[in-house]
Order: C-alpha cells, then sequence, then structure tokens
C-alpha cells in the first residue's frame, strides 16, 4: 500500500512537471475579452447592410488571414491582394464606425486601442500635410483603415479580428479561450505630431525603452548587441509567414536583471497592446524563455539617432527599422511558434 | 498598334515631367532616393535559393520603370521582366566552397507604374541555385549583390534551414550588407 502510494505521488508529481513546460507555456484562459469580442463583433454586423457584412465578415482560412499589410491603399499588398479584407471605416457612417472602433478596442488594453488610433491619426496628419489629389490611386488617412472579421465569432472555435491600413495591421486570432495578436505590424509616419494640444509619439515608448535598454549594457554586452553592419530595414515583414532568421547579437542569458527587466518591459509594448491578462500571460511566457533570446542592435545608441533593434526568442520576434529617418517608422511583431493562433488547430 | 504605343509613352512622359519635382505627398510618404534591396538566403542539401526584394524610392522609381519597361507600353512584359531579372542577377555572385554557382530566375512580380511612382511598389524575384550539400561537415556560402550600388539599401540574411541537419553556423556581412558569407554546417553538430 506505501508503494502504490508512493507509486500514485510520483505520477502526479510528474504530470503535474509535464503540464509546466517552460518553452510554450499556455497562455491564461482570458474569457472576459474573448466573451466581449464575440458581442462586439455581433453588434457591428449587426450596424450592417447585407452588401457590407458579405464585405466585412469573410472566411477564415489561409488565404484570408494572411492578407495584410504595412502598404497604403491602393497598393498590391505583399498577399497579391490589390486590397485589405474587410470593410474600410470611410464606408462606414458614424455608428457603424463606432461599433467597428469598439471591435477592435474589444481584445485590446486600453493602452493598446490608444496606439493604435494614434498610429491612424498620424496617417491622417500624413495626408492632410500631403494635398494628395483627389483622384490618386494610392491614399492615405482614417478612412482608409479596414476592419474585418475572418470566420464566425465564438467563444470556442478561432476566428479572427483584423484592423489595418497603412502603418497598421492588427491581426488577433481569438481562439476560444485566448486571444493572439501575431503576427501583426505596428508603424507610424510621423513619428511626433501634434493632437488635441497633445503631443503625441504612437511608438514613443518602444523607442525611448529600447534606447533606455540598450545604453544600460555594459561595454562587453553593448558590444556584443551591435551588429557590425548597417541595419536600415525589417527582414521579416508581410509575405514572409513561416520565416525566421538565425538569432543574432547579445544573448539576454547574459543580462542583468535590471536589464532583463528592461527587456521584457520593452516587448511589453508590442505584447500589451492585447487586453492585461492575455498580456499577463504572454509576458510570462516570454519571460521563461529569456535565456534563449537575443537582443540585437544597428546604428548609434544616443536616444534620437536612426536605430534598428530586434528581439528573438523561441516564441517572440520583434523588429523595429527606421524607414530613412527617425519620422517613419516599421515594426513587426511574430511569434514564430504561433503565428494567427495555429496551435488551436486552425 | 504604334500610335497607341506613342500616346501611352506621351502620358508617362507627362506623368513624369510631373514627377521631377514628386509632389510633397509622395516625398513624405516614403524614402526617395534609395533603393532598398532585401535578400534572404534559404539552404537546402540540394541547393539555394534566394529570395530578393527590390523597392525603389520615389525619386528614382519613373526612371527604373522606363529601364525596365523598354517597350513604353506602360506595363512590364514577361520578356521585360525577365529581362531585367537577368540584369539583376549578373550583378549576384553566390559560391559554395569557392565553387561559383549560377543562378536562375524561378519566379518575379513586378508592380505597377503606379506603384512604383509611390514608393510603395516592390519587385520580387526569387532565385534558385543547384549546390551539392550533400557532404557532412562545414561548408562556406558567399554571396555578393552588387545592384546599382550607386543607390542601393542592402539587408542580407540566412534564413533558419527547414531541415533539422543543416545548421547556420554563423554569418559574416561586410558593412553596408552587400555580401555576406555564411557558414553552413550539414550533419553533425
Amino acid at each position: 500500500m506505501r508503494l502504490q502510494r508512493r507509486r500514485l505521488i510520483l505520477v502526479v508529481i510528474v504530470l503535474v512537471m509535464l503540464s509546466v513546460s517552460p518553452r510554450a507555456q499556455k497562455p491564461a484562459a482570458s474569457s472576459s475579452s474573448v466573451a466581449k469580442a464575440v458581442a462586439a463583433a455581433n453588434a457591428f454586423l449587426a450596424t450592417l447592410s447585407d452588401a457590407q457584412r458579405a464585405k466585412a465578415r469573410l472566411d477564415f482560412n489561409e488565404k484570408t488571414r494572411v492578407n495584410w499589410s504595412n502598404l497604403p491603399t491602393g497598393s498590391t499588398l505583399q498577399s497579391g491582394a490589390t486590397e485589405r479584407n474587410g470593410i474600410k471605416l470611410g464606408d462606414l457612417n458614424a455608428a457603424q464606425q463606432e461599433a467597428a472602433l469598439a471591435l477592435v478596442a474589444a481584445p485590446l488594453s486600453a493602452s493598446g486601442f490608444k496606439k493604435v488610433m494614434h498610429i491612424v491619426a498620424a496617417d491622417q496628419v500624413l495626408e492632410d500635410r500631403a494635398n494628395r489629389p483627389a483622384g490618386s490611386r494610392i491614399r492615405f488617412g482614417r478612412s482608409e483603415y479596414y476592419v474585418a472579421i475572418l470566420g464566425a465569432p465564438s467563444t470556442s472555435s478561432p476566428w479572427m479580428i483584423q484592423f489595418g491600413g497603412h502603418h497598421l495591421a492588427i491581426n488577433v486570432t481569438v481562439t476560444g479561450g485566448t486571444n493572439v495578436l501575431t503576427p501583426s505590424h505596428t508603424g507610424t509616419q510621423p513619428a511626433t505630431f501634434t493632437l488635441d494640444g497633445q503631443t503625441i509619439r504612437p511608438l514613443g515608448n518602444e523607442n525611448d525603452k529600447a534606447f533606455a535598454l540598450v545604453n544600460s549594457l555594459d561595454e562587453t554586452l553593448r558590444k556584443q548587441a551591435v551588429l557590425g553592419y548597417d541595419v536600415r530595414t525589417t527582414v521579416l515583414g508581410p509575405g514572409l509567414d513561416g520565416k525566421t532568421i538565425q538569432p543574432e547579437g547579445a544573448r539576454v542569458s547574459g543580462f542583468s536583471a535590471d536589464q532583463k527587466a528592461k527587456l521584457v518591459d520593452l516587448v511589453g509594448e508590442w505584447i500589451g497592446i492585447l487586453s492585461d491578462e492575455t498580456a499577463a500571460a504572454k509576458l510570462a511566457d516570454v519571460k521563461a524563455n529569456l535565456g534563449e533570446t537575443w537582443f540585437a542592435w544597428s546604428g548609434a545608441t544616443t536616444n534620437g539617432s536612426s536605430a534598428y533593434f530586434r528581439v528573438q526568442g523561441p516564441t517572440v520576434l520583434i523588429e523595429y527599422a527606421p524607414q530613412g529617418s527617425t519620422d517613419h517608422i516599421h515594426t513587426f511583431y511574430r511569434d514564430p511558434t504561433n503565428d494567427y493562433g495555429v496551435k488551436a488547430g486552425r | 498598334m504604334i500610335l497607341r504605343q506613342i500616346a501611352i509613352a506621351a502620358v508617362l512622359v507627362v506623368a513624369v515631367a510631373g514627377e521631377v519635382a514628386p509632389e510633397p505627398w509622395r516625398r513624405r510618404a516614403h524614402v526617395l532616393d534609395d533603393y532598398v534591396q532585401v535578400s534572404r538566403i534559404d539552404v537546402r542539401r540540394d541547393g539555394v535559393t534566394i529570395d530578393l526584394e527590390l523597392t525603389p524610392g520615389i525619386e528614382i522609381a519613373q526612371p527604373l520603370f522606363f529601364q525596365i519597361n523598354t517597350d513604353r507600353d506602360g506595363k512590364i512584359s514577361d520578356r521585360e521582366a525577365r529581362a531585367y531579372a537577368k540584369q539583376v542577377i549578373d550583378d549576384l555572385s553566390l559560391s559554395v566552397d569557392d565553387r561559383p554557382l549560377a543562378l536562375t530566375l524561378a519566379q518575379s512580380s513586378y508592380p505597377s507604374f503606379d506603384e512604383l511612382r509611390s514608393g510603395a511598389g516592390t519587385i520580387r524575384l526569387r532565385l534558385s541555385s543547384t549546390a551539392d550539400l550533400s557532404r557532412s561537415g562545414t561548408h562556406q556560402l558567399f554571396y555578393r549583390n552588387r545592384h546599382r550600388l550607386d543607390r542601393g539599401i542592402y539587408a542580407v540574411n540566412a534564413l533558419v534551414p527547414a531541415s533539422p541537419e543543416i545548421r547556420i553556423a554563423g554569418q559574416h556581412r561586410d558593412q553596408l550588407q552587400r555580401e555576406i558569407r555564411i557558414d553552413v554546417l550539414i550533419g553533425g553538430r
């Protein structure tokens, strides 16, 4: 009997250990944000005409989910499509736009939704400053942001919310209990502008936290982190799903506790776009994998300089790249193990 | 047919004349006079594939389009696409273990004139080469891109190989990423 009890205890211990894998901890259930997203999706769809609904809601499959981009409306996207999925804000009335943005906000944190709308506002500034001819095929601005629902809103089966336009691709896969934000794109031009009397820097935190991190490294670590060559653009943008590059730079395992905290805080600017409970679980996953995470930098390390950086770990790949100037930034966020929430079996 | 081509060329000339100083909205939106070229190298045991993306800035996009669209009909034909790809390939070098390899065009896509003018157009070339990397041990791959050195902004990376038998043991680039030497380990770890 005593031997059987020991065996039973041993089995229980093994089962508990197997349920906690450091490489890819399953995000905690965030049923409130899932339910909120489902409700918001149904509410949005209810505002639309049949024709609008047919545009806004598409199937969720390997072809539709990859139709996102950094490019402005009127471009051929990296997916090959000439238009984003969904319906654009410019084709919605005020009430429909409100419902659309409530859908976008549903799986996001308050700060995440604010960042998204600041990126949209930046593009409107770009449009307003440009005095673009009315008939121009390439178009910028708030009215050119598209919202789409891929699949059927559900609290149990995977579906997707897409909100995107120039410099923005928020792709949230809702997988019946959790939400997945990768792959996504945040960018901005201008990088600084004034809105309602406030100075807005949509990616200001990303920039400042990165410079704080690289400047916190001692000479040895900084030499490892700073690549010996110029990087002036991102490597794994739209159209490059399933690809990954060799990690380079400094291994985070050599960082101090404070430096690791700074790196996690930096990564949190992307992960934290999602609701707080989902983000917390994902950040815990990143922390658990810091031993296999790399931080790479290219460019000067004085804040205000044009510099590229990359964070690459088993479940996170983030690139930040100025596009010719510090006033025009592209970033991409991927999870090589779970882009489009593929672990949910879609 | 000739009149149609003249008409199209005239439209393009007028469009270009208006583009000598690109409108402010285009000038602000995208990099002006750089030619961004991103190479991604995929190593397999039987060869190498290079995906090359070329994105011209708006100040060089129109001349580039006319360089490619030699019959001035406003559209890049298959023949013109292949001809330009050949020009690019002629500016590339690839070798494995000091043995030069020939690159051939496997796929390509070209943006429209309007997309190029906006700075949002990217030419995509997929190039392939046969190479014998069956021998276990360390191999060295060398790649150099000398296309449009006057305007080029380059990036080159090895992708993580799909085969677990192949490992990228090191990447060594020049400062401007015009060339890369990749240490490839086949078989052992």
